[in-house]
């Protein structure tokens, strides 16, 4: 197994945003949310459109991801290549709640660093699964922004 | 003489035929943007109604509380800003643009929030 990792190239993975991910959610952002006076339309001004939303539009969810560095061992053999390593990952997760009028009653930013194992064969290839669902509070499934006429 | 003139004629076409084709092989090279600058030029806080809003950008990205609040994907390029699909996460997303509008459909508070960094 040394061996094997002695003898592939080591790939620096960059630091930087997931390109699917959001750049604008910082540490700071929830100390301009206050209960019972930011309403929901506040948090879509400031923030814009969230990652996933709750039935009746109840919460918001912004998620970013960001890959702190990482590096990837990939060995070439017989015309084909294998590879496998780990990437640090950032992610953040800001659940907004709102009561029936709109007002905002609860703010849960989380911020969670995780290592990712990365392994791939030939085209084919994996990562290990997120440590934080960015789009959605735990225990729940995230809804897309409504897209149909209007109500 | 008349052979030397031939000679010349066809050298000419030769390098017609070049320019031409290096003309098509670089305008291949060149994008035409698809931004445009004025495309958010008509929003006015107070003034411009939910009919201008879909005349102007058509079908929101997104609407919430019952339609009161509009949310419009953006792209940006050299030319301006461009209209974005709805789609899984934010690739190629630059800002996002939030209206607000009153009980009688006219904007009360907009912002274009961005995103990404450029």
């Amino acid at each position: 197994m040394l061996a094997l990792v002695l003898s592939a190239c080591p790939v620096p993975l960059p630091s930087g945003y997931s390109g699917a991910s959001r750049e604008n959610l910082d540490i700071g952002v929830s100390k301009q949310l206050k209960k019972g006076v930011t309403t929901r339309a506040d948090v879509l001004l400031l923030l814009g459109e969230p990652d996933g939303i709750g039935p009746d539009d109840a919460w918001f969810a912004y998620g970013s991801v960001y890959g702190r560095g990482g590096v990837v061992f990939v060995l070439f053999a017989g015309g084909g290549a294998a590879g496998a390593g780990g990437e640090k990952m950032e992610y953040r997760r800001l659940v907004i709640s709102f009561d029936p009028q709109g007002l905002m009653t609860d703010a849960d930013f989380v911020d969670r660093e995780c290592w990712e194992g990365i392994v791939g064969l030939g085209s084919g290839g994996g990562r290990s699964p997120p440590c934080l669902k960015i789009d959605a509070p735990n225990g729940t499934d995230a809804a897309a922004p409504e897209t149909h006429e209007l109500r | 003489m008349c052979w030397f003139g031939e000679q010349q004629s066809r050298l000419s076409v030769e390098r017609l035929f070049t320019a031409l084709f290096l003309a098509v092989l670089l305008g291949a090279c060149a994008t035409t943007p698809l931004g445009r600058s004025d495309l958010l030029g008509f929003i006015r806080d107070g003034q411009t109604t939910r009919e201008e809003t879909y005349l102007h950008l058509g079908e929101p990205t997104a609407f919430y509380e019952g339609g009161r609040i509009m949310s419009f994907r953006l792209g940006e390029d050299g030319g301006g800003y461009f209209l974005l699909a709805k789609a899984p996460g934010f690739s190629g997303v630059r800002s996002s643009l939030i209206l607000v509008f009153d009980e009688g459909g006219v904007l009360k508070r907009h912002a274009l929030v961005q995103v990404k960094a450029p």
